[in-house]
């Protein structure tokens, strides 16, 4: 028996070295399907070389009956770097016993999440449960041995500055898929299933971006993160280099989304209408709206998420719209939900009618009542208030062209489709300085008086 | 021709009269500068020439009269400073009430900028003359407290008391006082000891430099001479930022961020329990030459400081195994709370060296109230929300664990292999469980040993570090780049104030 007192330091750091050997060989010695990455393995995908500070690097559960096929406790945690930016990271691993109760990898979340929200660092939450049951251990057992377990989330991920970004690789369920959905994006492979419990089977709607695997999950998900600044409350400059749009506009006009943004910036949700993208390498939330038809339901959702990224992060928000007011599946009070969410926005907001538009009263794409800043139109801009066939059937479509909404001073100024990424970048960048000022706010009737 | 002045000789008049008021402080009393002299001390000019960069003094309300309280702005490495300091020429530097108004107005300027200030403190107090009677100090004394005190903390406050000094309370409420160490600071003076006790001391008995370095705690630092005092404030400057709304300069050394520190091994013990001085581990993991010692003869159980890590300032709380064994002594507290205001103050990162067997336990330590010390050193240290890092080297036993960082949920604990992490030690611990049985033995000692030995092997990191109390265990040669890296991954982003503040 060695006396404990003459432990040598080459025997005490020998079982460092041990420790951390076996927590590696637990990661790479499994075998993984196709195109998958281990969770260490998608945290080295993600970060700068070298750069993963660990938080809990030698975790692993508190029954000491599954220490040895729990490391991490099935959650690793900790600090890294993506392009020299200094994100937090929680990863799930579901080959962990991550069904087991988990108590010391629920301390380590809320522990991050509470530092991530206080200090305003932004999260990657690498999201992959395995699909059993939980099976339960002994309540109380091992609590003493934690801080914080008890009070699951010791801070609301919601009160977070920073963007958040979640990628779902696996099943992500219960109070996991709550985390996810909070994330500014949520990014999830298309092996990967969303739900609360198990019952409602796999809803990978709740994802906003789908990836073909893991790495390009990842790469998405990186791409997300280099558009949202970690302050919103900083002038706004590049968060990504310049580069040309894919396809300039000419004058005919065109698809916005690769006439005017950046090319290789854009990431869309759910291949739709919305994402978010750099214009000379400054970050914008978007909404485009084409082809002249209405609204529906799932369009105002869209609208909503992008909102909210441009309201939380005050990055600015770009709609164009090219459509025929609400369709039948939109409810009053999901519009209700997205004016109140663009009226209790700061960021500047832009509105182009590229197409058929409505930009009076609280029309959620363009409407001053919904606190756009600017509306522009192209020369080719229908705008009206209503649908004339609507009112008189038969008759055809009576909506103007743009130019008696300018003479009233409705839309701003008409501007040429060739010339909108110019005049966007000059918005954005006059207006740069309003993400630094504390908004204004007005008293009762003041705000009228002053326009008047 | 008599009384006939014409505009330009008016002019040239009311010129001279600015400039002969301002350079009343350029030409001071000439027997209050010959007796300064004679005691070989510098004039109040040489003192501000010291202290700022040259050329960019702002006098404040020179022109207004002749006092002994003199105030300015100017710059020290570029960044804007303001200064105070007595003219111990006029009335042996007692400060006056004719500059009350321009103190105040100084007052307000520092306030709104958020500037540093310095206390360059020479004065015998306060005057007494009619105009300094109740009505006016109540105004003076509420403003000078109102604007240090009540309000929180914007700049830096660091004061050099340069020669006897009677109540400088401007140096007492700072966050950095040093001495010159032939000079006395106290709040009377020995014939007002002796008026109110008839007890006879000499001003170096009540509170020379020597007494404030080892018994009163209430300077940092003990110099040769004014110079040196002068350049001492300069230096700790250079460590801090201006105010709480900015950040420390940052200041690398070439001292590569990914250094190992292999001689660890060889200074500190494999097994705690040998003695040995923590200067040198921090020495050896800070930026080389760059850990600057705060009350290194108070409290010494403690070694305090400011240091830099890649160039970023951190404050510096580490044990001293060599005295007392490290334990935390209610001066050592004493001590390492000004360190845990500076940090909470101004957002400096905290990193914490940790190798004591817990609280001093002495009948005079009890006495001392070392229970309330406790107390409030413990929420003093909860209070910081700047990144806080700790490195277990040894001993981490009961209370003095959470107070040296351990396990801090808001920071990342680093222990080295051979840590022992308890709330109790294992010997102690048995002696008071076995007591009957260590009674009973006939090789009581080697009973001790016998029964100490499986605590003491359950006091290793393994076990926390598995619960993720502790972050990791950590090689002790990796110590300067996972502590580097930590500071990185826990800075603040964007509205640095607001979050702290929060």
């Amino acid at each position: 028996m060695t006396d404990e007192r003459s432990t040598t330091w080459e025997e005490r750091v020998a079982l460092v070295r041990e420790a951390r050997a076996a927590v590696e060989v637990f990661d790479t010695g499994r075998a993984l399907p196709e195109g998958a990455l281990s969770p260490r393995g998608r945290i080295a995908a993600l970060l700068d070389g070298g750069s993963f500070l660990e938080m809990g690097a030698l975790s692993r559960s508190q029954h000491d009956a599954v220490a040895d096929r729990t490391p991490a406790d099935g959650a690793i945690t900790g600090y890294g770097t993506i392009d020299g930016r200094e994100v937090a990271v929680i990863a799930e691993d579901p080959l962990a016993l991550a069904a087991t109760d988990a108590q010391v990898a629920k301390a380590k979340r809320s522990r991050l999440i509470d530092q991530v929200v206080y200090r305003g660092i932004p999260l990657v939450y690498l999201a992959d449960g395995a699909a059993r049951p939980y099976p339960t251990f002994p309540a109380g057992e091992g609590l003493m041995h934690l801080r914080g377990a008890d009070q699951y989330w010791a801070r609301d991920i919601a009160e977070r500055s920073a963007p958040f970004v979640a990628v779902v690789f696996g099943v992500c369920r219960g109070q996991d898929a709550v985390l996810a959905t909070a994330a500014d994006v949520v990014v999830a492979t298309s092996a990967a299933g969303i739900s609360l419990t198990e019952s409602d089977g796999r809803r990978p709607d709740a994802a906003d971006v789908v990836a073909s695997d893991d790495r390009e999950a990842i790469e998405l998900a990186k791409r997300v993160l280099s558009l949202i600044p970690d302050d919103a409350s900083s002038p706004l400059t590049p968060v990504v280099a310049p580069s040309a749009p894919a396809s300039p506009l000419d004058d005919a006009g065109g698809d916005v989304v690769e006439g005017v943004f950046d090319d290789g910036t854009v990431v869309r949700f759910a291949g739709g209408p919305a994402g978010v993208a750099a214009v000379d390498g400054l970050p914008v939330a978007f909404f485009a709206a084409a082809g002249g038809t209405p609204l529906d339901g799932d369009a105002v959702a869209r609208l909503h998420r992008v909102a909210a990224i441009s309201r939380r992060h005050r990055i600015p928000l770009l709609v164009t719209q090219d459509c025929a007011g609400y369709g039948p599946s939109v409810g009053p009070r999901d519009v209700r939900a997205l004016v109140g969410e663009l009226h209790a926005s700061d960021a500047v907001k832009i509105s182009i009618v590229t197409g058929r538009g409505h930009v009076l009263g609280d029309f959620v794409l363009g409407g001053r009542g919904c606190g756009y800043d600017v509306i522009w139109a192209w020369p080719t801009a229908q705008i009206s208030t209503g649908d004339a066939r609507v009112y008189e059937p038969g008759t055809a479509d009576a909506a103007d062209g743009p130019w008696a909404a300018a003479d009233l001073g409705i839309v701003d100024d008409v501007i040429l489709p060739s010339e909108t990424r110019a005049w966007l970048v000059r918005a954005l960048r006059t207006l740069a300085l309003s993400r630094a000022v504390p908004p204004a706010r007005y008293d009762r009737g003041t705000r009228l008086l002053d326009q008047e | 021709m008599g009384g006939v002045v014409s505009a330009p000789d008016r002019a040239a008049e009311a010129a001279g009269e600015v400039r002969r008021r301002r350079d009343r402080i350029y030409d001071p009393d000439p027997e209050g500068a010959q007796r300064q002299r004679s005691r070989g001390m510098l004039l109040p000019r040489e003192r501000i020439e010291l202290l700022l960069d040259p050329g960019t003094e702002w006098p404040f309300g020179y022109t207004l009269g002749r006092d002994a309280n003199l105030f300015g702005f100017g710059e020290i490495g570029g960044r804007p400073v303001a200064y105070r300091t007595w003219d111990p020429t006029i009335r042996g530097g007692a400060a006056g009430w004719q500059n009350r108004r321009p103190s105040k107005e100084h007052f307000a300027l520092i306030e709104k900028g958020a500037l540093p200030q310095f206390n360059l403190a020479q004065s015998a107090g306060g005057q007494m003359n009619l105009n300094s009677l109740s009505s006016t100090f109540a105004g003076f004394a509420g403003g000078m407290i109102n604007v240090r005190n009540a309000l929180p903390r914007r700049g830096v406050v660091l004061s050099a008391i340069l020669g006897r000094a009677y109540a400088p309370f401007m140096a007492t409420m700072d966050d950095f006082t040093v001495i010159t160490k032939d000079t006395t600071m106290a709040f009377v003076s020995p014939l007002i000891v002796q008026q109110a006790t008839g007890a006879k001391a000499t001003a170096e008995e009540i509170g020379g430099a020597e007494v404030h370095a080892t018994v009163t705690g209430q300077v940092d630092r003990v110099v040769d001479d004014e110079p040196a005092a002068i350049a001492m404030l300069r230096t700790v400057f250079s460590y801090l930022p201006g105010s709480a709304y900015e950040h420390a300069p940052v200041v690398r050394t070439g001292d590569p961020a990914d250094r190992t520190s292999p001689e660890l091994t060889g200074i500190v013990p494999s097994y705690p329990n040998k003695p040995y001085d923590v200067r040198a581990v921090i020495d050896a993991v800070a930026d080389g030459g760059s850990f600057l010692e705060w009350g290194p003869d108070f409290g010494r159980s403690m070694v305090t400081g400011l240091a830099r890590f890649d160039g970023q300032s951190v404050v510096v709380i580490a044990n001293q195994p060599k005295i007392q064994a490290g334990a935390l002594t209610h001066a050592s507290m004493t001590k390492a709370r000004r360190m845990l205001w500076l940090a909470s103050d101004f957002g400096l990162p905290l990193v914490c060296f940790a190798d004591t067997p817990g609280l001093f336990t002495t009948m005079e330590q009890e006495h001392r109230g070392i229970l309330t010390m406790a107390t409030n050193y413990g929420s003093d240290r909860m209070r910081i929300r700047s990144p806080k890092v700790c490195v277990v080297m040894g001993k981490a036993i009961g209370l003095a664990y959470f107070f040296m960082g351990g396990s801090d949920p808001e920071g990342m604990t680093f222990a080295w292999p051979n840590a022992q992490i308890s709330y109790i030690g294992p010997e102690g611990g048995v002696r008071v469980a076995y007591r009957q049985q260590l009674a009973e033995a006939d090789d009581p000692r080697a009973l001790l040993d016998e029964l100490a030995e499986p605590f003491r092997k359950a006091m290793n990191p393994w076990r926390g570090a598995a619960v993720a109390g502790i972050d990791d265990v950590i090689e002790p040669a990796e110590t300067r780049p996972r502590v580097i890296r930590a500071l990185r991954a826990l800075a603040h982003r964007g509205d640095r104030d607001r979050r702290l503040r929060a």
